[in-house]
């Protein structure tokens, strides 16, 4: 698919859809972005599994 | 992230090509969500690769390089988090009278975020929400750079 087909199903795709999205749920009043993503779930996994292996295999080179 | 949160994120974006600052924060809000699911995904990640490395390895070397791809995707998730966060405090700061496009520009960024995300978890072998899969395609045909415009 070359890159006028590409824009021309953008343009389609946006224009039925954002007629939807103003339907549904952009009448709500958007949510910051901490209040979507309040944890950062990985960051604490990681941090949890580094400090058990640092007690296992002593500290890490890599800084 | 269903179907029509997927298909909302490319309608917004799409929009924010035309300047569409109004609906930027909703794009913020959808391009979180994505980072949530991903986050879930990453964590579950780095458990099991722990879990292998911390009962294999044989030395701390060894448990960093089994750890290596686990941790790069820990890395990108808090690099598109951040993104997100300024983007959000550009818009903040955004004002429409004066025309201010570094908004346009921080979202620029959360784009370029999400792909590097997105090839993380892919080198991971990490699932992909097809919401990136969505956001990549759509965002590829605006091709900005990441960088203050002048």
């Amino acid at each position: 698919m070359n890159w006028v087909a590409l824009l021309l199903e953008a343009i389609a795709t946006t224009a039925n859809i954002a007629a939807k999205a103003i339907e549904d749920d952009w009448d709500d009043a958007p949510k910051r972005v901490f209040e979507v993503w309040k944890q950062e779930q990985s960051r604490a996994v990681r941090a949890h599994n580094t400090a058990e292996a640092e007690k296992k295999f002593g500290p890490s080179d890599e800084g | 992230m269903n179907l029509s949160k997927s298909i909302l994120l490319i309608a917004t974006l799409s929009l924010l090509a035309c300047g569409g600052a109004s609906n930027a924060r909703h794009a913020l809000e959808y391009a979180a969500d994505v980072g949530v699911e991903a986050d879930a995904k990453v964590a579950a990640y780095h458990n099991e690769a722990h879990a292998v490395a911390y009962a294999e390895s044989t030395s701390r070397a060894d448990y960093d390089a089994r750890m290596r791809s686990a941790n790069k995707a820990v890395d990108a998730l808090i690099v598109y988090r951040s993104a997100l966060k300024s983007a959000e405090d550009a818009l903040d700061a955004h004002s429409e009278a004066t025309g201010d496009a570094s908004w346009q520009m921080a979202m620029t960024c959360v784009i370029q975020a999400a792909g590097q995300l997105r090839s993380t978890l892919y080198l991971a072998k990490i699932p992909i929400p097809k919401a990136f899969e969505d956001l990549m395609k759509t965002a590829s045909m605006f091709g900005r750079d990441c960088e203050p415009q002048l």
